[in-house]
Protein backbone atom coordinates (compact mmCIF):
# COMPACT_ATOMS: atom_id res chain seq x y z
CA UNK A 1 0.00 0.00 0.00
CA UNK A 2 2.94 2.64 1.00
CA UNK A 3 3.95 2.83 -2.59
CA UNK A 4 6.25 5.67 -4.35
CA UNK A 5 5.21 7.35 -7.40
CA UNK A 6 7.95 7.70 -10.03
CA UNK A 7 5.71 9.39 -13.46
CA UNK A 8 4.10 6.41 -13.34
CA UNK A 9 0.56 6.28 -14.73
CA UNK A 10 -2.62 5.73 -13.24
CA UNK A 11 -3.88 2.94 -15.87
CA UNK A 12 -4.71 0.04 -14.74
CA UNK A 13 -4.73 -3.24 -17.13
CA UNK A 14 -8.74 -4.28 -18.61
CA UNK A 15 -9.14 -7.42 -15.82
CA UNK A 16 -7.94 -5.01 -12.62
CA UNK A 17 -10.26 -2.40 -13.87
CA UNK A 18 -13.32 -4.82 -13.98
CA UNK A 19 -11.70 -6.38 -10.32
CA UNK A 20 -12.17 -2.40 -8.72
CA UNK A 21 -15.29 -1.73 -11.01
CA UNK A 22 -17.04 -4.86 -8.98
CA UNK A 23 -17.75 -3.51 -5.61
CA UNK A 24 -19.14 -0.52 -7.61
CA UNK A 25 -21.25 -2.74 -9.56
CA UNK A 26 -23.24 -4.63 -6.59
CA UNK A 27 -23.31 -1.38 -4.52
CA UNK A 28 -24.84 0.63 -7.46
CA UNK A 29 -27.29 -1.98 -8.07
CA UNK A 30 -28.16 -2.93 -4.14
CA UNK A 31 -28.69 0.98 -3.53
CA UNK A 32 -30.49 1.70 -7.27
CA UNK A 33 -32.98 -1.05 -6.56
CA UNK A 34 -33.49 -0.25 -3.11
CA UNK A 35 -32.80 -4.12 -1.97
CA UNK A 36 -35.46 -5.11 -3.73
CA UNK A 37 -35.33 -5.46 -7.63
CA UNK A 38 -39.13 -4.91 -9.37
CA UNK A 39 -38.67 -5.58 -12.76
CA UNK A 40 -42.49 -5.68 -13.13
CA UNK A 41 -42.46 -2.39 -15.35
CA UNK A 42 -40.95 -2.52 -18.27
CA UNK A 43 -40.11 0.56 -19.01
CA UNK A 44 -38.56 1.34 -15.90
CA UNK A 45 -36.60 -1.61 -15.74
CA UNK A 46 -34.91 -0.45 -19.36
CA UNK A 47 -34.40 2.99 -17.83
CA UNK A 48 -32.52 1.48 -14.70
CA UNK A 49 -30.65 -1.33 -16.36
CA UNK A 50 -29.11 1.57 -19.19
CA UNK A 51 -28.55 4.26 -16.08
CA UNK A 52 -26.64 1.26 -14.22
CA UNK A 53 -24.46 0.19 -17.08
CA UNK A 54 -23.62 3.89 -18.14
CA UNK A 55 -22.88 4.78 -14.10
CA UNK A 56 -20.58 1.82 -13.97
CA UNK A 57 -18.79 2.02 -17.48
CA UNK A 58 -17.83 5.42 -16.71
CA UNK A 59 -16.08 4.21 -13.08
CA UNK A 60 -14.66 1.34 -14.91
CA UNK A 61 -12.86 3.85 -17.82
CA UNK A 62 -11.94 6.13 -14.46
CA UNK A 63 -9.63 2.68 -13.70
CA UNK A 64 -8.84 1.66 -17.08
CA UNK A 65 -7.94 5.16 -18.55
CA UNK A 66 -6.22 6.53 -15.48
CA UNK A 67 -7.91 9.72 -16.14
CA UNK A 68 -11.19 11.23 -13.86
CA UNK A 69 -11.93 14.67 -14.97
CA UNK A 70 -13.86 14.26 -18.10
CA UNK A 71 -15.54 11.10 -16.96
CA UNK A 72 -16.68 12.66 -13.83
CA UNK A 73 -17.46 15.64 -16.20
CA UNK A 74 -19.93 13.68 -18.17
CA UNK A 75 -21.76 11.88 -15.22
CA UNK A 76 -21.70 15.81 -13.17
CA UNK A 77 -23.25 17.13 -16.20
CA UNK A 78 -25.74 14.95 -17.04
CA UNK A 79 -27.05 14.75 -13.40
CA UNK A 80 -27.50 18.35 -13.82
CA UNK A 81 -29.89 18.81 -17.19
CA UNK A 82 -31.82 15.71 -15.57
CA UNK A 83 -32.28 17.06 -12.04
CA UNK A 84 -33.32 20.06 -13.80
CA UNK A 85 -35.83 18.29 -16.40
CA UNK A 86 -37.07 16.67 -13.35
CA UNK A 87 -37.66 19.32 -10.76
CA UNK A 88 -39.41 21.18 -13.62
CA UNK A 89 -41.48 18.13 -14.91
CA UNK A 90 -42.50 17.66 -11.27
CA UNK A 91 -43.89 21.60 -10.97
CA UNK A 92 -45.66 20.98 -13.53
CA UNK A 93 -47.00 17.88 -13.10
CA UNK A 94 -48.02 19.78 -9.87
CA UNK A 95 -48.09 23.24 -10.21
CA UNK A 96 -49.03 23.21 -14.34
CA UNK A 97 -46.52 25.88 -14.18
CA UNK A 98 -42.62 26.80 -13.27
CA UNK A 99 -43.48 29.66 -11.47
CA UNK A 100 -44.14 29.21 -8.16
CA UNK A 101 -46.95 31.98 -6.30
CA UNK A 102 -47.53 33.15 -2.88
CA UNK A 103 -49.71 30.52 -2.07
CA UNK A 104 -47.49 28.14 -2.60
CA UNK A 105 -44.72 29.60 -0.28
CA UNK A 106 -47.63 30.15 2.59
CA UNK A 107 -48.58 26.28 1.87
CA UNK A 108 -44.78 25.42 2.42
CA UNK A 109 -44.91 23.78 -1.38
CA UNK A 110 -41.35 24.86 -1.98
CA UNK A 111 -38.71 22.28 -2.95
CA UNK A 112 -35.57 22.63 -0.77
CA UNK A 113 -31.91 22.77 -2.55
CA UNK A 114 -28.43 22.80 -0.43
CA UNK A 115 -27.62 26.18 -2.04
CA UNK A 116 -30.31 27.46 1.42
CA UNK A 117 -28.03 25.88 3.79
CA UNK A 118 -25.71 28.89 4.54
CA UNK A 119 -29.00 31.26 5.49
CA UNK A 120 -30.75 28.70 7.73
CA UNK A 121 -27.95 28.11 9.71
CA UNK A 122 -27.79 31.62 11.81
CA UNK A 123 -31.76 31.21 12.77
CA UNK A 124 -31.05 27.63 13.35
CA UNK A 125 -28.85 27.88 15.62
CA UNK A 126 -30.60 31.51 18.02
CA UNK A 127 -34.34 30.02 17.17
CA UNK A 128 -34.30 26.47 16.13
CA UNK A 129 -36.53 27.88 13.63
CA UNK A 130 -36.07 27.00 10.16
CA UNK A 131 -36.87 30.42 7.61
CA UNK A 132 -37.84 28.34 4.71
CA UNK A 133 -41.05 27.45 3.43
CA UNK A 134 -40.39 24.02 2.14
CA UNK A 135 -41.37 20.31 3.81
CA UNK A 136 -38.90 19.47 6.91
CA UNK A 137 -39.25 15.91 6.40
CA UNK A 138 -41.41 14.30 3.54
CA UNK A 139 -42.58 15.33 -0.08
CA UNK A 140 -40.09 15.95 -2.77
CA UNK A 141 -36.57 17.56 -1.64
CA UNK A 142 -37.12 17.85 1.91
CA UNK A 143 -35.23 20.02 3.87
CA UNK A 144 -33.82 17.23 6.70
CA UNK A 145 -32.83 14.80 3.29
CA UNK A 146 -30.96 17.47 1.91
CA UNK A 147 -29.08 18.91 5.09
CA UNK A 148 -27.78 15.38 5.62
CA UNK A 149 -26.94 14.63 2.39
CA UNK A 150 -25.04 17.52 2.50
CA UNK A 151 -23.14 17.24 5.77
CA UNK A 152 -22.34 13.82 5.03
CA UNK A 153 -20.86 14.45 1.78
CA UNK A 154 -19.01 17.71 2.76
CA UNK A 155 -17.60 16.47 5.65
CA UNK A 156 -16.12 13.07 3.69
CA UNK A 157 -15.35 15.33 0.61
CA UNK A 158 -14.82 18.67 1.75
CA UNK A 159 -15.39 21.26 -1.50
CA UNK A 160 -15.27 18.10 -3.17
CA UNK A 161 -19.17 18.32 -2.97
CA UNK A 162 -18.98 21.17 -5.45
CA UNK A 163 -17.61 18.78 -8.40
CA UNK A 164 -19.21 15.66 -7.63
CA UNK A 165 -22.27 16.40 -5.67
CA UNK A 166 -23.57 19.29 -6.54
CA UNK A 167 -26.35 19.56 -9.37
CA UNK A 168 -25.72 22.51 -10.08
CA UNK A 169 -22.34 22.67 -10.55
CA UNK A 170 -22.44 20.43 -14.12
CA UNK A 171 -24.36 23.80 -15.71
CA UNK A 172 -21.13 26.09 -15.71
CA UNK A 173 -18.78 23.12 -15.73
CA UNK A 174 -20.37 22.08 -18.99
CA UNK A 175 -20.06 25.65 -20.55
CA UNK A 176 -16.71 25.74 -19.57
CA UNK A 177 -15.86 23.11 -21.66
CA UNK A 178 -17.27 24.91 -25.00
CA UNK A 179 -14.33 26.43 -25.86
CA UNK A 180 -11.03 25.01 -26.32
CA UNK A 181 -8.45 28.25 -25.51
CA UNK A 182 -10.05 31.09 -23.24
CA UNK A 183 -10.66 34.34 -24.35
CA UNK A 184 -10.36 36.12 -20.67
CA UNK A 185 -7.12 34.80 -19.23
CA UNK A 186 -7.11 37.67 -16.42
CA UNK A 187 -8.68 37.57 -13.80
CA UNK A 188 -7.65 39.02 -10.53
CA UNK A 189 -7.08 36.76 -7.96
CA UNK A 190 -9.09 38.70 -4.82
CA UNK A 191 -12.52 37.93 -6.97
CA UNK A 192 -12.05 33.90 -5.59
CA UNK A 193 -13.17 35.26 -1.97
CA UNK A 194 -16.32 36.94 -3.38
CA UNK A 195 -18.40 33.34 -2.38
CA UNK A 196 -17.24 34.39 1.09
CA UNK A 197 -18.99 38.17 1.00
CA UNK A 198 -22.09 36.30 -0.41
CA UNK A 199 -21.87 34.46 2.55
CA UNK A 200 -21.89 36.60 5.13
CA UNK A 201 -24.03 39.52 3.22
CA UNK A 202 -27.05 36.31 2.52
CA UNK A 203 -26.46 35.22 5.94
CA UNK A 204 -27.12 38.52 7.83
CA UNK A 205 -29.92 39.98 5.49
CA UNK A 206 -31.92 36.46 6.02
CA UNK A 207 -31.45 36.11 9.53
CA UNK A 208 -32.57 40.38 9.76
CA UNK A 209 -35.34 39.70 7.33
CA UNK A 210 -36.37 36.10 7.88
CA UNK A 211 -36.25 34.98 4.22
CA UNK A 212 -33.65 33.04 2.48
CA UNK A 213 -32.24 36.59 0.59
CA UNK A 214 -30.29 34.50 -1.74
CA UNK A 215 -33.25 32.64 -3.48
CA UNK A 216 -35.18 35.15 -3.33
CA UNK A 217 -32.83 37.64 -5.07
CA UNK A 218 -29.93 36.41 -6.38
CA UNK A 219 -29.95 32.55 -7.49
CA UNK A 220 -28.85 32.30 -10.72
CA UNK A 221 -30.29 29.15 -10.91
CA UNK A 222 -33.98 29.72 -10.82
CA UNK A 223 -33.52 29.85 -14.45
CA UNK A 224 -33.89 25.72 -14.72
CA UNK A 225 -35.83 25.00 -11.94
CA UNK A 226 -38.61 27.51 -10.84
CA UNK A 227 -38.93 30.91 -10.02
CA UNK A 228 -41.26 33.69 -8.24
CA UNK A 229 -44.52 34.43 -10.49
CA UNK A 230 -44.22 38.23 -11.99
CA UNK A 231 -46.89 40.01 -10.10
CA UNK A 232 -45.31 43.35 -10.27
CA UNK A 233 -42.11 45.20 -10.23
CA UNK A 234 -40.10 43.21 -7.25
CA UNK A 235 -40.91 40.22 -9.17
CA UNK A 236 -40.22 41.63 -12.14
CA UNK A 237 -36.85 43.10 -11.17
CA UNK A 238 -35.70 39.80 -9.17
CA UNK A 239 -36.74 37.79 -12.45
CA UNK A 240 -34.22 40.19 -14.13
CA UNK A 241 -31.66 39.51 -11.58
CA UNK A 242 -31.48 35.68 -11.55
CA UNK A 243 -31.83 35.71 -15.94
CA UNK A 244 -28.72 38.01 -15.80
CA UNK A 245 -26.77 36.40 -13.54
CA UNK A 246 -27.26 32.44 -15.17
CA UNK A 247 -26.53 34.43 -18.48
CA UNK A 248 -23.70 36.01 -16.92
CA UNK A 249 -21.73 33.54 -14.45
CA UNK A 250 -23.39 30.43 -15.84
CA UNK A 251 -23.32 30.73 -19.81
CA UNK A 252 -21.31 33.25 -21.22
CA UNK A 253 -18.23 33.85 -18.65
CA UNK A 254 -17.83 30.51 -18.07
CA UNK A 255 -17.14 29.88 -22.20
CA UNK A 256 -15.37 33.12 -22.50
CA UNK A 257 -12.98 32.14 -19.20
CA UNK A 258 -13.07 28.16 -19.01
CA UNK A 259 -13.49 28.39 -15.46
CA UNK A 260 -16.44 27.58 -13.22
CA UNK A 261 -17.07 31.14 -12.71
CA UNK A 262 -20.68 30.84 -10.80
CA UNK A 263 -19.32 27.99 -8.27
CA UNK A 264 -16.00 30.92 -7.96
CA UNK A 265 -17.14 34.29 -7.91
CA UNK A 266 -20.77 33.60 -6.44
CA UNK A 267 -21.90 30.46 -4.19
CA UNK A 268 -22.45 30.99 -0.67
CA UNK A 269 -22.49 27.14 -0.28
CA UNK A 270 -19.02 27.11 -1.86
CA UNK A 271 -17.58 29.49 0.56
CA UNK A 272 -18.86 27.11 3.44
CA UNK A 273 -17.79 24.18 1.38
CA UNK A 274 -13.68 25.81 1.34
CA UNK A 275 -13.62 25.67 4.85
CA UNK A 276 -14.55 22.21 4.83
CA UNK A 277 -11.73 21.20 3.04
CA UNK A 278 -10.25 21.42 6.27
CA UNK A 279 -11.49 18.58 8.17
CA UNK A 280 -12.46 16.08 4.70
CA UNK A 281 -9.41 13.37 4.80
CA UNK A 282 -9.41 13.60 1.63
CA UNK A 283 -6.88 16.03 -0.54
CA UNK A 284 -4.88 17.11 -3.52
CA UNK A 285 -1.74 16.65 -3.21
CA UNK A 286 1.76 17.93 -5.15
CA UNK A 287 5.25 16.14 -5.34
CA UNK A 288 7.67 19.26 -5.78
CA UNK A 289 10.12 16.22 -6.71
CA UNK A 290 8.25 15.71 -9.85
CA UNK A 291 6.81 18.60 -10.60
CA UNK A 292 8.69 20.58 -13.90
CA UNK A 293 7.00 23.83 -13.16
CA UNK A 294 5.16 24.19 -16.29
CA UNK A 295 2.01 25.44 -14.17
CA UNK A 296 -0.55 23.95 -16.43
CA UNK A 297 -2.41 22.81 -13.46
CA UNK A 298 -2.64 26.85 -12.77
CA UNK A 299 -3.82 26.91 -16.35
CA UNK A 300 -6.90 24.29 -16.29
CA UNK A 301 -8.30 24.78 -12.40
CA UNK A 302 -11.48 25.85 -13.33
CA UNK A 303 -12.02 27.40 -9.46
CA UNK A 304 -8.59 29.42 -9.23
CA UNK A 305 -7.40 26.82 -6.59
CA UNK A 306 -3.82 26.96 -7.71
CA UNK A 307 -1.58 29.45 -8.05
CA UNK A 308 1.94 30.09 -9.20
CA UNK A 309 3.04 30.10 -5.28
CA UNK A 310 0.61 27.26 -3.99
CA UNK A 311 2.39 25.08 -7.01
CA UNK A 312 5.87 26.30 -5.98
CA UNK A 313 4.91 25.72 -2.04
CA UNK A 314 3.69 21.89 -3.13
CA UNK A 315 0.04 22.78 -1.42
CA UNK A 316 -3.16 22.87 -3.21
CA UNK A 317 -5.37 25.81 -1.65
CA UNK A 318 -8.48 25.35 -0.18
CA UNK A 319 -10.54 25.91 -2.83
CA UNK A 320 -10.16 22.82 -4.43
CA UNK A 321 -12.94 20.85 -5.55
CA UNK A 322 -10.86 17.55 -6.55
CA UNK A 323 -12.26 17.91 -9.88
CA UNK A 324 -9.10 15.99 -10.83
CA UNK A 325 -8.29 18.07 -14.03
CA UNK A 326 -4.84 19.22 -12.54
CA UNK A 327 -4.01 15.77 -12.04
CA UNK A 328 -5.27 14.91 -15.33
CA UNK A 329 -3.35 17.39 -16.96
CA UNK A 330 -0.02 17.46 -15.38
CA UNK A 331 3.21 16.19 -17.75
CA UNK A 332 4.90 15.08 -15.32
CA UNK A 333 1.98 12.95 -12.76
CA UNK A 334 3.50 15.34 -9.84
CA UNK A 335 -0.27 15.83 -8.84
CA UNK A 336 -2.68 13.20 -7.39
CA UNK A 337 -5.21 12.32 -4.80
CA UNK A 338 -3.93 12.14 -1.45
CA UNK A 339 -5.14 11.14 2.29
CA UNK A 340 -4.78 14.31 4.69
CA UNK A 341 -1.56 13.45 6.92
CA UNK A 342 0.09 11.26 4.54
CA UNK A 343 2.71 12.48 2.72
CA UNK A 344 2.56 13.45 -1.05
CA UNK A 345 4.17 10.57 -3.60
CA UNK A 346 2.80 8.27 -0.63
CA UNK A 347 -0.21 5.84 -1.01
CA UNK A 348 -0.95 7.31 -4.31
CA UNK A 349 -2.73 4.73 -6.21
CA UNK A 350 -4.50 3.82 -2.87
CA UNK A 351 -5.84 7.39 -2.12
CA UNK A 352 -7.10 7.85 -5.85
CA UNK A 353 -8.87 3.93 -5.34
CA UNK A 354 -10.06 5.16 -2.01
CA UNK A 355 -11.44 8.78 -2.98
CA UNK A 356 -12.86 7.77 -6.61
CA UNK A 357 -14.95 5.03 -4.48
CA UNK A 358 -16.18 7.32 -2.13
CA UNK A 359 -17.11 10.35 -4.56
CA UNK A 360 -18.27 8.52 -7.52
CA UNK A 361 -20.18 6.34 -5.31
CA UNK A 362 -22.46 9.42 -3.74
CA UNK A 363 -22.94 11.13 -7.00
CA UNK A 364 -24.00 7.96 -8.47
CA UNK A 365 -26.61 7.38 -5.94
CA UNK A 366 -27.37 10.78 -5.91
CA UNK A 367 -27.63 11.32 -10.05
CA UNK A 368 -29.27 8.11 -10.46
CA UNK A 369 -32.60 9.14 -9.92
CA UNK A 370 -33.10 11.91 -11.74
CA UNK A 371 -31.38 9.93 -14.55
CA UNK A 372 -33.86 7.23 -14.44
CA UNK A 373 -36.49 9.69 -14.39
CA UNK A 374 -35.23 11.32 -17.81
CA UNK A 375 -34.65 8.14 -19.47
CA UNK A 376 -37.80 6.75 -18.86
CA UNK A 377 -39.04 9.77 -20.18
CA UNK A 378 -37.44 8.71 -23.64
CA UNK A 379 -37.71 5.12 -22.74
CA UNK A 380 -41.68 6.00 -23.32
CA UNK A 381 -41.34 7.92 -26.31
CA UNK A 382 -39.84 5.63 -28.65
CA UNK A 383 -41.14 2.39 -26.83
CA UNK B 1 -22.41 55.34 0.17
CA UNK B 2 -22.25 51.32 0.62
CA UNK B 3 -21.31 50.91 -2.94
CA UNK B 4 -19.26 53.79 -3.51
CA UNK B 5 -17.07 52.65 -0.46
CA UNK B 6 -16.50 49.11 -1.69
CA UNK B 7 -15.92 50.44 -5.20
CA UNK B 8 -13.54 53.69 -4.41
CA UNK B 9 -9.81 53.47 -4.80
CA UNK B 10 -8.94 56.37 -2.29
CA UNK B 11 -10.49 54.23 1.14
CA UNK B 12 -7.98 55.26 3.93
CA UNK B 13 -7.10 53.00 6.53
CA UNK B 14 -8.00 54.20 10.04
CA UNK B 15 -11.00 54.81 12.34
CA UNK B 16 -14.12 56.92 10.81
CA UNK B 17 -14.14 58.43 13.82
CA UNK B 18 -11.36 60.95 12.92
CA UNK B 19 -13.74 63.11 10.59
CA UNK B 20 -14.96 64.49 14.26
CA UNK B 21 -11.41 64.73 14.72
CA UNK B 22 -11.01 68.21 12.92
CA UNK B 23 -13.58 69.76 14.61
CA UNK B 24 -13.17 68.34 18.15
CA UNK B 25 -10.52 67.50 20.36
CA UNK B 26 -9.34 63.98 19.36
CA UNK B 27 -9.46 62.31 22.82
CA UNK B 28 -13.15 63.56 23.44
CA UNK B 29 -14.21 61.51 19.84
CA UNK B 30 -14.79 58.05 21.49
CA UNK B 31 -17.27 60.29 24.47
CA UNK B 32 -19.12 62.51 21.88
CA UNK B 33 -19.76 59.36 19.17
CA UNK B 34 -20.95 57.89 22.90
CA UNK B 35 -23.68 60.53 23.60
CA UNK B 36 -24.69 61.22 19.95
CA UNK B 37 -25.39 57.31 19.49
CA UNK B 38 -27.40 57.69 23.27
CA UNK B 39 -29.84 59.93 21.52
CA UNK B 40 -31.06 57.72 19.33
CA UNK B 41 -33.17 55.91 22.08
CA UNK B 42 -33.29 52.22 21.72
CA UNK B 43 -35.87 50.31 23.42
CA UNK B 44 -32.92 48.74 25.59
CA UNK B 45 -32.11 52.15 26.87
CA UNK B 46 -35.77 53.60 27.50
CA UNK B 47 -36.27 50.24 29.62
CA UNK B 48 -33.31 50.58 31.93
CA UNK B 49 -34.02 55.30 32.39
CA UNK B 50 -37.86 53.81 33.15
CA UNK B 51 -35.95 51.12 35.45
CA UNK B 52 -33.52 52.94 37.27
CA UNK B 53 -36.10 56.36 37.61
CA UNK B 54 -38.72 54.07 39.68
CA UNK B 55 -35.26 52.96 42.11
CA UNK B 56 -36.09 53.72 45.50
CA UNK B 57 -32.38 55.96 45.95
CA UNK B 58 -29.97 57.57 43.86
CA UNK B 59 -27.42 54.51 44.78
CA UNK B 60 -29.75 52.10 42.93
CA UNK B 61 -30.78 54.15 40.09
CA UNK B 62 -26.72 54.43 39.54
CA UNK B 63 -25.70 51.06 40.06
CA UNK B 64 -28.74 50.41 37.62
CA UNK B 65 -27.29 52.08 35.11
CA UNK B 66 -23.62 50.74 36.13
CA UNK B 67 -25.02 47.05 35.49
CA UNK B 68 -26.32 48.85 32.45
CA UNK B 69 -23.60 50.19 30.59
CA UNK B 70 -21.45 46.78 32.39
CA UNK B 71 -23.54 44.63 30.15
CA UNK B 72 -23.43 46.70 26.88
CA UNK B 73 -19.82 46.94 27.44
CA UNK B 74 -19.27 43.31 26.72
CA UNK B 75 -19.82 43.70 23.01
CA UNK B 76 -16.59 45.38 22.49
CA UNK B 77 -14.44 43.70 24.43
CA UNK B 78 -13.42 41.56 20.88
CA UNK B 79 -13.06 44.70 18.91
CA UNK B 80 -9.16 44.78 20.09
CA UNK B 81 -8.82 42.00 18.28
CA UNK B 82 -10.57 43.46 15.21
CA UNK B 83 -7.36 44.68 14.73
CA UNK B 84 -5.67 41.58 14.67
CA UNK B 85 -8.07 40.17 11.64
CA UNK B 86 -7.00 43.33 10.04
CA UNK B 87 -3.82 42.51 8.75
CA UNK B 88 -4.80 40.15 7.07
CA UNK B 89 -5.94 41.42 3.43
CA UNK B 90 -8.31 39.03 2.53
CA UNK B 91 -11.11 40.06 5.32
CA UNK B 92 -10.64 43.37 4.31
CA UNK B 93 -11.67 42.32 0.70
CA UNK B 94 -14.47 39.80 1.97
CA UNK B 95 -15.68 43.21 4.40
CA UNK B 96 -15.54 45.33 1.11
CA UNK B 97 -17.10 42.93 -1.07
CA UNK B 98 -19.92 42.33 1.13
CA UNK B 99 -20.44 46.21 1.86
CA UNK B 100 -20.57 46.67 -2.00
CA UNK B 101 -23.39 43.47 -2.65
CA UNK B 102 -25.47 44.64 0.43
CA UNK B 103 -25.11 48.46 -1.39
CA UNK B 104 -26.20 47.06 -4.65
CA UNK B 105 -29.23 44.94 -2.55
CA UNK B 106 -30.76 47.83 -0.70
CA UNK B 107 -30.58 49.80 -4.15
CA UNK B 108 -32.17 47.42 -5.72
CA UNK B 109 -34.89 47.02 -2.98
CA UNK B 110 -35.23 50.95 -2.67
CA UNK B 111 -35.65 51.58 -6.57
CA UNK B 112 -38.28 48.75 -7.09
CA UNK B 113 -40.73 49.57 -3.70
CA UNK B 114 -39.75 53.28 -5.26
CA UNK B 115 -41.02 52.37 -8.66
CA UNK B 116 -43.86 50.13 -7.36
CA UNK B 117 -44.94 52.79 -5.22
CA UNK B 118 -45.47 55.40 -8.12
CA UNK B 119 -46.97 52.88 -10.54
CA UNK B 120 -49.15 51.62 -8.39
CA UNK B 121 -49.80 54.27 -5.50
Amino acid sequence: MDETINNQSMRKSFGKSLLYTLPMFLLTFVLMTGGRPDFSDRHGTIALLITFLGLNILYFLMHYTGKTDKLRAVLFIVFALTLSFTLIKNMVDIRQTMTYSQGDILECNMPFCHLVIPMLILHAAFTQSIIYPGSILGGFASISAMVVLWLGASVILGRGFCSWGCFYGGWDDGFSRFRKRPVIRKIGDSWKWMPFAVLLMVALTSALALTPTYCDWICPFKAVTEFEEVTGIESAAKAGIFISLFGGLVVVLPILTRKRTQCSFLCPLGAINTLSNKVSPFTVKIDRQLCNDCLKCVQVCPVFALTKDDVKKGNVSIFCTKCGKCIDACPKQAIHYGIAGVPASRMVKFSRNIFLFVSFLFMAIFASGSIITVVKSFVNLFI
Amino acid sequence: MLIWYAISRSRKPGCPARIVETVNNRKQVPVLLGIVNSLGFCPALLLILTKSSAEGTIVQSYLAFLGFFAGTALYFIPLPLAGKIRKKKVFETIGVMATGLAGIIFMIKGITSLTGGIIYG
